[in-house]
């Protein structure tokens, strides 16, 4: 008997008849054209269509900065709104490029620290690298520089136009936006080379775009979207007290409008939908793996938690003030997504969820 | 795979083939196969870290596994004040040098070991300090003050629950933890246990250490392995009943991104069987596998929290994983001087990414020391998923 093929039986053996996951590659699925479909069709696309917001934003600052009127603060915040939506398709994003320029805690860090924020304007300088001033800076910050709490736009006007403070002040929000600009763009760059290391990194290993994608996803929903849009501010980590003030979007008062773009999005990209057209998704996924009821159960639960976020008005800071049950009630509609998401789907496709919400210690 | 079907056949790839094929639809072990120096070796390897000698067990390892559990009770002091309490400089120190054989009564156990006396003796200080620092903090953090730059406090994390930092933001009950991972059980495996006058081919490994079954050289492999925290059974994705402690923890949490638990648990029971069958070139080969694979596990866990930190939103978040990472950074240096991959003074360019306060940390600098570990320790096709 020739040693060589002996040897070669015995990888074979070994290498057909190990784990789960080897098992679910038997079953198919065009995993290659359900990334692609995610990458070209709706990452990048979020991404540049994000960048053209931003740019928006840009020039109207830049315009409102050189001539504070009302309506070109109104048209500032606008454009601000504007971004910051489109900003909800993005955020879920992040692994690859996003988290090697860590957009999130450059964007998005709120509730914002007016304090800190008032003191780098008084001071006329801000560090953009410094990690404290992650709460002094991004969405968040430009949010109380273009609104205030409970100001009258001629207030807010007179900070830019007769306050002792209001070229700083103008600077600072120039900044804050160059600073935002400067990380889409490298992104967006980053991703024209990434996207091909995206559409070819297969398999469900902790590396793999499958597995970066859903944790990311999980992340995402878990912490920043249940956590951070709703259960933070209606009271669910402080024992039932309300903390109206955490909510995103605080000053400007759309909080909602952000959290069902937010979680519209995630579902869509769940599906792999992008316009009119259902490409392949993580819900074909399922279904190839004889995942169909979870999915099903995914879909009844997101269909469930979306129209209860629909239902929510704004300023979302006075609807739990007012109603706290009611924001209450849609934190548990977006929990029950969980199960079926972070354990039922993970385990049927063989990916880990490698993320920890909180480390044990 | 191919590297083993490219070796020359021969008798003993022969019967390295046949071993295989016998594993092949279990999938419960590992092949066989050394490493490093491409001969199976003639005598088994246990699956779980159980040896034994004339029908009862050889291994012994109760004092690692004493000071183990020394360092679990005095986190755990050390976390009531993260929630507010008072702590008492006195009564942290004497868990430290376990007081009276019982941590000053602290301990719900008691052992004739401590942590003090095995910590690395220039450091031993760093936390008796830390103890009176943490102590006096704790007074601001009873009256539920909150932290600032420059001021010691408590402050939130995303959890709801709070942490207790200093005046720059370190952590106490991390920087503590993760120090003595370090300064005692690391320091001690690299120094001590691996080192040439306990392990090396002239250590006794014939005579039976009086009153005891094992031999002092197999002794030591396994006072190395009880410091690794980890459970006889203890692999890559691990599901056993066992806890891992400390550093096996830390292997486990890493695990998924770089599986350093099979090897290093295939290091530590391959080392501890060519002990038994007094095979030294297979164990100098092993205790060299360990040397890297542990120091490589040290700085995967860093670059792991400076990715935690670069994502992280919430401020309590961010300085508790600082925290966790300044700790590991300084387990960099407890490797011995010809095995380490960093010179103290790269390591004080490294200290100096971060910075002495916490508060001050830049995006540029957790950038800077995360690439330069990354390059340092092989693992730049990793650092991003870490």
């Amino acid at each position: 008997m020739n040693f060589r093929i002996l040897g070669i039986i015995s990888v074979l053996l070994f290498s057909s008849s190990c784990t789960d996951k080897q098992k679910a590659a038997e079953k198919t699925f065009d995993l290659k054209g359900m990334l692609e479909n995610v990458g070209n069709n709706i990452i990048v696309p979020s991404y540049q269509s994000f960048q053209s917001t931003v740019n928006i934003l840009s020039t109207a600052v830049d315009t409102f900065v050189a001539n504070p009127t009302t309506q070109h603060l109104l048209d500032t915040r606008a454009a601000f709104k504007s971004a910051y939506i489109s900003w909800q398709k993005c955020d879920v994003f992040d692994f690859g490029p996003a988290m090697d320029h860590s957009l999130r805690a450059n964007f998005n860090v709120y509730p914002a620290d007016t304090s800190k924020i008032t003191s780098n304007v008084g001071s006329g300088s801000i560090n953009m690298d410094l990690l404290d001033n992650s709460a002094a800076k991004g969405f968040p910050a430009i949010d109380f520089l273009l609104y205030g709490e409970n100001k009258t736009d001629a207030y807010i006007l007179s900070l830019y136009m007769t306050d002792a403070k209001a070229n700083n002040r103008k600077q600072y929000l120039k900044a804050l936006v160059s600073a935002i600009r400067t990380k889409t763009d490298a992104v967006v760059g980053a991703w024209s080379a990434y996207k091909s290391v995206f559409n070819s990194s297969l398999g469900y290993s902790v590396g793999s775009s499958s597995g970066l994608l859903v944790n990311a996803m999980n992340e995402y929903y878990e912490r920043y979207l249940r956590d951070g849009k709703v259960g933070i501010p209606v009271g669910i980590r402080s024992l039932g007290i309300a903390l109206p003030k955490q909510t995103e979007a605080y000053y400007g008062g759309f909080s909602s409008e952000l959290l069902n773009a937010s979680i519209q999005s995630f579902y869509l990209l769940y599906l792999g939908k992008h316009g009119s057209t259902n490409g392949l998704g993580l819900d074909d996924h399922l279904g190839a793996y004889d995942g169909a009821s979870i999915d099903q159960t995914l879909q009844s639960y997101l269909t469930d938690a979306s129209a209860a976020c629909a239902t929510l008005s704004d300023p979302l800071s006075q609807t739990i003030t007012n109603n706290q049950s009611s924001v209450e009630a849609v934190y548990y509609k977006l929990q029950k997504v969980i199960i079926p998401f972070k354990v039922d789907m993970p385990s049927k496709l063989g990916i880990l969820i490698s993320y920890q919400d909180n480390d044990g210690d | 795979m191919r590297t083993i079907l490219s070796l020359n056949i021969s008798k003993t790839f022969f019967v390295g083939a046949l071993v295989l094929t016998a594993l092949a639809t279990s999938c419960t072990k590992d092949p066989i196969i050394c490493d490093t120096c491409g001969i199976a070796p003639s005598y088994d390897i246990p699956a779980t870290y159980v040896f034994t000698r004339s029908d009862s067990s050889s291994v012994d390892y109760a004092g690692q596994t004493n000071r183990i559990m020394q360092l679990v009770e005095l986190n755990a002091k050390l976390k009531t004040g993260d929630a507010g309490q008072k702590l008492d400089a006195q009564v942290l120190k004497d868990m430290f040098a376990n007081a009276g054989g019982n941590g000053g009564g602290a301990f719900t156990f008691t052992s004739t070991r401590q942590l003090k006396d095995k910590c690395f003796s220039l450091d031993a200080s760093i936390y008796a300090a830390l103890y009176d620092s943490v102590a006096l903090a704790s007074d601001s953090g009873a009256v539920g003050a909150l932290a600032a730059n420059g001021k010691a406090g408590l402050i939130k994390r995303s959890s709801g629950s709070t942490i207790l930092i200093d005046k720059n933001g370190f952590e106490y009950t991390q920087v503590n933890q993760k120090g003595l991972m370090g300064a005692v059980f690391l320091y001690q495996i690299f120094n001590s246990y691996l080192s040439e006058a306990k392990i090396g081919d002239a250590v006794d490994n014939t005579t039976l250490v009086a009153g005891k079954n094992y031999t002092a050289m197999e002794h030591a492999a396994d006072e190395a392995f009880g410091y690794f925290g980890a459970p006889i059974d203890f692999s890559s994705n691990y599901t056993g009943t066992g806890t891992p402690r400390y550093w096996a923890s830390y292997s486990k949490e890493m695990d998924a991104v770089t599986g350093c638990s099979d090897r290093i648990m295939k290091a530590f029971r391959t080392m501890r069987a060519a002990i038994s069958n007094k095979d030294m070139t297979v164990k100098n080969a092993q205790r060299e596998i360990l040397y890297v694979e542990l120091d490589k596990l040290v700085a995967s866990c860093i670059i792991h929290y400076a990715n935690a930190v670069l994502k992280e939103t919430n401020p309590g978040n961010k300085f508790h994983a600082m925290s966790e990472m300044y700790g590991f950074m300084q387990a960099l240096k407890y490797n011995t001087v010809e095995k380490r991959k960093i010179t103290n003074s790269e390591l004080t360019v490294l200290f100096g990414y971060l910075g002495t306060n916490l508060w001050n940390v830049t995006e540029q600098g957790l950038t800077n020391l995360k690439n330069d570990l990354a390059t340092r320790y092989g693992l730049e096709s990793i650092k991003s998923t870490l």
